[in-house]
């Protein structure tokens, strides 16, 4: 909620003429009761599954163990999170994280907008179903069966490597190679998952007015300045909302697929966040040391998506909230 | 509206193609793969090193051992029943919540969803959440695989936005004419915004058939497990049972290929879902079929 | 109208809030649930007759957590089981089986704890309470000594005449808490050891190597000279899934690579392997064989599966497996081949007449498991006496084979397996077979027998072989177990030393593969473990020597070495295959 000078539609402002909060409820209510009563299950949903669990994040400042239960652990104070910053590999891990994060954005976003964009070019028919179809067959595999194919292909024996041979690279196993290991998750990422997540993008696009495509061709524009001008702009708003979240993952990558491809040689740039405190899980059961690290990540990513809808509203008109 | 297409057309239109023709093909190839080596002998799956075109040593023995399990019929059915229900459920409420939040006559409205985007970021954890499920008696319950996943925030956003999309010119003419938010929603917005609604019940059902870890937390008894659970179980006890290879009945260590052979039970049936929903991906469905 | 509607609705919210918040209130603030999970009668003494079978006269039955493990493949429900029928039958309770699913057996155990939602039995099958002491003190788990004393004398027989397994069924202060799966015979624990290609050795005119030197005499043959006879260079000498099968290696200069025990459980001290001095000469040596390549150069990307699939592929001179789930495994994949012969080779020692040593965890617990009574059982006395069936005759012979007549017959007083289990008409194996019939290759109340040893392994010559090759050295002299006994470390100990072990642990993983593959030189060695003592490693082998002090005072019993030396007789076991009976010792024929 914002204060400012112009209050527009789903804003409110401090001063306002008579009564209060309350008052002002009384009559957003009587003024159209029908859109509240349908957002009230909405509501109710989230305070009982999401709001009311949330105690049981104070775990993360005691040392929790099944045997005392959430409210008979003891207290640890702040024990858990430095623990966490206090790890000689916490600057690498941030890092590893955030890189793979910055590479996934750089490639992994704009792929399946690309793809959707072209997709949309073919006429539709057979070829047209076919294609979609098939592209997004990847993401129903699971990632174990999709990191054995990997670990397959990359072997120094394996596709890749005698591929690559042929343009005179040795053939080595690729994933021993530090620096190779984030090119292999994303592109693995994008190889599994661009066919789904074009699936939105294509819907966004059936969506934009065919009228305006065909003003536009009276206008003389040919298919480049189509693309530019009607095409794209009728899906910038999903575009930027998908962004925004986005980045709020910042702090996540997910530690399954780390820890089947990566080995002790590669932890340099592997080694994330989640496979770290996984590792640490193997050794007990530490549901505090998790829930500490996974609030220190939460806390980062929701200052993420802060941000980014922040700039979204400066700059276009299309933001959460 | 016809019109002849320049060289630069032709020529991208062709460059199209390839590239679409190669993305097939490399996003094909692991589930040919999968297919090939759930059919093939386990011995032979182990060297081919992920490469494999023809089934080589045709071996039903993973696919037996799959559906000689008694539970897999049983998580068939669970299965099917969290998804119908479980997306009628998700339709209904998403499309509450993604309406009540479009709108701009929600007082409070940007407050209400930074309520419910935090849900994203923040959460008490395992134990909390069973134990409110716990006091509300819903452990060991089908409606445990419905009402804790009932709404997926992100999947919210995306028909938001898209409800966002309608020209607001509709809304006010139906207002003017004396319709409430129930009629604008159910006869206006949501007729209009079909491509969007097939995606997400594409999402949820997708969802709900892939889902174990609800059912792994809040089931107990076996008779309400979905597939997926059932699948899983029976990939892990095979994997670990190569304590003795049964040379009398000349019976191969299953653990490789069932593992492949989970994959395609359990995707198949829904892969069989996206046609009928593409059908809704057609374009300019909505606007012009309705006159103002 | 609007203004009734909007009260109603907003008092309805408020009360549905405040319901369940009343709801979530009451069931974390009170105990676990009041309600018994059994049914039946309340019986508060013995029914028929101090421990005599069946225990109950009225109907019976309590609630039971484990796992299903192997037989869910063919079943759902352990009942369904022929050694739990017969249970039910001999003592009178109906058990109602909790199965978790599969993979998740933590989770749900932890969860089944955190919620107060404890069934009257547990089987801790690998999911046991963090600390069985804790447990105890925080009333989830009752002792037992005087249940045990008074209504369960087979158990306590079992108890008696192996006291290392009394101690790992007690807390440190002599509460027995758990009734455990007893398995006196080292060697059916699971043990491994080095495997050799047999026949390449004969190939090449060598003898199976018992030294670090001849090793590497044999590794290099096998990588010059081609064994394999297919005229390319692709032979692995060594092989190893990551760096696990590497690591075995390091026994033969007497250290683990993990915290382990020097100078025997019970005097000795705990080391960490990587800062001991011959850790580093174990480590130059493996960084030299890799640069020879007598290392598999993949090792690191290597997983179980490519292991498997080196050795049919005819690549593996050699690796480090157990016996069961790999020289078992590996001899029965390749029984059609003609010239195929994996031979368990002895632990290798840096001096021919130096000591053998081995990790031999298993020989100071005897018990990887244990069950436990809970809380909320309301029949503590019925409860243990339907523990204890397990140990007597009767339970033996069930648990252990199944159904007398179907799943094995006594041939001259010898429980032999039929071929319902060895010869599976359904297609099963054998270790699927035995578990529709019987808990012997899972684990469960009662101690193992030798017949089922003496049939598994005597499946093979190569595991009859590995049974006694592996067991040399052992159990003459404790020292040369450098295996931890099963300590506990409290949680407060726990919570501290979490940390700098998740730290140590993985720079000690990146290290050391580094320095093996070359990535790291070999000088810096002494700075990694400089480093390592920075991170707090020091620390942490003192928590464990009190821990291990704790475990010393544990039921006041000296270390006896009770280990039965077991002479295993073949006479009943049925060969898979042929193929090494030639090779074999003249007394395991």
């Amino acid at each position: 909620m914002s204060v400012s000078a112009n209050p527009g539609p789903g804003t409110f402002t401090l001063s306002q003429k008579s009564g209060g909060l309350p008052a002002r409820w009384m009559r957003e209510w009587k003024k159209n009761y029908y859109i509240y009563m349908i957002l009230i299950p909405v509501v109710v949903y989230y305070v009982l599954f999401h709001y009311l669990p949330m105690y049981g994040v104070i775990i993360a400042w005691k040392r929790f163990t099944p045997l005392g239960g959430i409210w008979s652990s003891p207290w640890v104070g702040w024990t858990n999170f430095n623990n966490f910053f206090k790890s000689y590999y916490f600057f690498r891990l941030i890092k590893n994280t955030v890189l793979i994060n910055v590479y996934d954005i750089l490639f992994s976003f704009p792929a399946p907008i690309i793809l959707a964009l072209l997709l949309n070019e073919i006429k539709d028919g057979a070829f047209k179903r076919v294609s979609q179809t098939i592209s997004y067959l990847p993401h129903f595999i699971s990632t174990v069966i999709v990191c054995g194919m990997l670990v397959d292909f990359l072997a120094s024996d394996g596709f890749i490597s005698t591929v690559l041979s042929f343009v005179g690279v040795t053939p080595t196993s690729w994933l021993r190679v530090p620096g190779a290991f984030r090119t292999i998750f994303v592109g693995s990422g994008i190889w599994q998952h661009v066919g789904w997540g074009s699936i939105v993008y294509l819907a966004a696009l059936t969506s934009v007015d065919p009228q305006l495509y065909d003003a536009a061709v009276i206008d003389g524009a040919n298919r480049w300045q189509r693309l530019l001008n009607v095409t794209i702009p009728g899906i910038i708003p999903t575009i930027i909302i998908m962004f925004i979240l986005r980045l709020g993952q910042m702090m996540s990558v997910g530690a399954e697929k780390v820890i089947l491809l990566y080995n002790p040689t590669t932890y340099v740039t592997g080694d994330v966040i989640s496979s770290f405190v996984y590792r640490r899980g193997l050794l007990e059961n530490d549901y505090s040391f998790s829930t500490a690290v996974g609030l220190f990540n939460s806390v980062i990513n929701f200052s993420f998506l802060l941000t980014a809808n922040a700039l979204s509203r400066k700059v276009s008109e299309t933001s959460l909230w | 509206m016809k019109y002849r297409k320049s060289v630069g057309e032709i020529a991208f239109d062709s460059f199209n193609i390839v590239i679409i023709l190669f993305l097939i093909t490399i996003t094909l190839y692991p589930f040919w793969y999968i297919t090939v080596a759930s059919l093939s002998s386990p011995t032979v799956v182990a060297q081919q090193r992920g490469i494999m075109l023809l089934i080589k040593g045709l071996n039903f023995e993973a696919y037996n051992a799959v559906f000689k399990n008694p539970n897999i019929w049983t998580g068939y059915q669970n299965t099917i029943f969290y998804v119908v229900v479980g997306t009628i459920v998700n339709l209904f409420m998403t499309t509450l919540g993604a309406y009540g939040l479009s709108r701009k006559n929600v007082y409070g409205k940007a407050g209400i969803m930074k309520i419910i985007v935090f849900t994203m970021f923040f959460s008490g954890g395992l134990i909390p959440t069973f134990l409110i499920m716990k006091s509300m008696g819903l452990v060991d319950s089908r409606w445990s695989m419905i009402f804790p996943s009932a709404i997926s925030t992100y999947n919210m956003i995306i028909m938001r936005t898209a409800f966002q999309s309608v020209p607001d010119s509709l809304e006010e003419s139906a207002r003017i004419d004396g319709a409430n938010d129930f009629v604008i929603m159910w006869r206006i917005i949501v007729p209009l915004s079909i491509p969007v609604m097939a995606v997400i019940s594409l999402f949820y059902a997708v969802g709900h058939w892939n889902s174990f870890f609800n059912a792994l937390v809040y089931l107990r008894t076996r008779t309400l497990f979905p597939l997926q659970l059932i699948l899983r179980e029976i990939l892990i006890t095979n994997i670990t049972d190569s304590m003795m290879t049964n040379v009398a009945n000349d019976r191969e260590p299953i653990g490789e290929t069932i593992k492949y052979a989970t994959v395609i039970v359990s995707t198949l049936p829904i892969l069989c879902l996206y046609p009928f929903l593409q059908r809704y991906f057609v374009k300019g469905i909505m606007i012009g079929s309705l006159k103002e | 109208m609007k203004k009734k509607s909007l009260r109603t609705l907003v008092s309805l919210l408020t009360c549905m809030v405040m319901l369940v918040t009343m709801f979530s209130a009451c069931s974390q603030a009170s105990k676990p649930a009041e309600n018994s999970s059994s049914s039946g009668t309340q019986q508060s003494a013995p029914a028929a007759g101090a421990n005599e079978f069946p225990i109950v006269k009225q109907p019976l039955t309590l609630t039971l957590w484990m796992r299903l493990s192997k037989s869910s493949t063919s079943m759902n429900d352990l009942n369904n089981m022929a050694a739990f029928q017969e249970m039910e039958k001999a003592t009178g309770i109906h058990i109602n089986f909790k199965h978790p699913p599969a993979g998740q057996e933590k989770d749900q155990f932890n969860l089944m704890i955190a919620s107060g939602d404890l069934p009257d039995l547990i089987w801790g099958g690998g999911y046991s309470f963090p600390n069985d002491a804790e447990a105890l003190a925080n009333k989830q788990i009752i002792a037992l000594n005087d249940l045990v004393a008074k209504y369960a004398p087979n158990y306590n027989k079992v108890l008696n005449d192996y006291p290392n397994f009394r101690k790992t069924m007690s807390t440190d202060d002599n509460n027995l808490i758990g009734i455990g799966f007893c398995q006196p015979f080292i060697e059916a624990g699971g043990i491994g050891g080095p495997d050799f290609r047999k026949d390449w050795l004969d190939k090449l005119g060598l003898k199976i190597p018992t030294t670090i030197d001849e090793w590497e005499t044999v590794l290099t043959a096998f990588k010059e000279k081609d064994p394999n006879g297919n005229g390319k260079a692709d032979e692995i000498p060594f092989d190893s899934s990551k760096n696990g099968a590497i690591m075995e290696l390091a026994v033969a200069w007497g250290v683990l690579k993990d915290f382990y025990v020097e100078g025997g459980a019970q005097k000795g001290q705990i080391r960490y392997g990587p800062i001991q001095p011959a850790f580093k000469e174990f480590i130059i040596k493996m960084a030299d064989w890799y640069k020879k390549g007598l290392i598999n150069k993949d090792y690191l990307v290597t997983d179980d599966k490519l292991r498997t699939a080196n050795i049919t592929g005819n690549k593996t001179g050699s690796t480090w497996g157990n016996m069961h789930g790999n020289l078992g495994d590996w001899t029965g994949l390749m029984r059609n081949d003609p010239k195929f012969v994996l031979w368990p080779a002895p632990r290798p020692k840096l001096k021919s007449d130096g000591k053998i040593y081995a990790n031999l965890e298993r020989a100071l617990s005897l018990s990887p498991y244990k069950g436990y009574i809970t809380t909320k059982n309301k029949y503590p006395v019925e409860s243990i006496r339907w523990f204890d069936w397990g140990y007597t005759q009767a339970g033996q012979m069930a648990f252990n084979f199944g159904r007398e007549n179907e799943s094995y017959k006594m041939v001259d007083g010898y429980p032999k397996y039929t071929d319902l289990i060895l010869n599976n008409p359904d297609k099963l194996s054998t270790a699927n077979a035995i578990a529709k019939y019987s808990m012997a290759n899972m684990e469960f109340t009662f101690v193992q027998h030798p017949a089922y040893v003496e049939q598994i392994v005597g499946s093979s010559a190569s595991q009859r072989q590995a049974l006694k090759t592996w067991k040399t050295g052992w159990p003459d002299s404790p020292e040369q177990n450098l295996g931890m006994p099963p300590i506990t470390l409290t949680s407060a100990e726990e919570a501290s030393d979490k940390s700098a072990l998740n730290d140590i642990k993985t720079y000690t993983d990146e290290m050391l593969d580094k320095f093996i593959t070359g990535q790291e030189p070999l000088t810096k060695y002494d700075d990694f473990v400089k480093q390592l003592k920075n991170m707090g490693v020091d620390q942490c082998i003192k928590v464990r020597q009190t821990a291990l002090e704790r475990w010393r005072k544990r039921c006041g019993v000296e270390y006896v070495p009770t280990l039965v030396k077991f002479v295993p007789n073949y006479k009943n076991a049925v060969l898979i295959t042929q193929k090494g009976m030639e090779y074999i010792d003249p007394d395991l024929k």
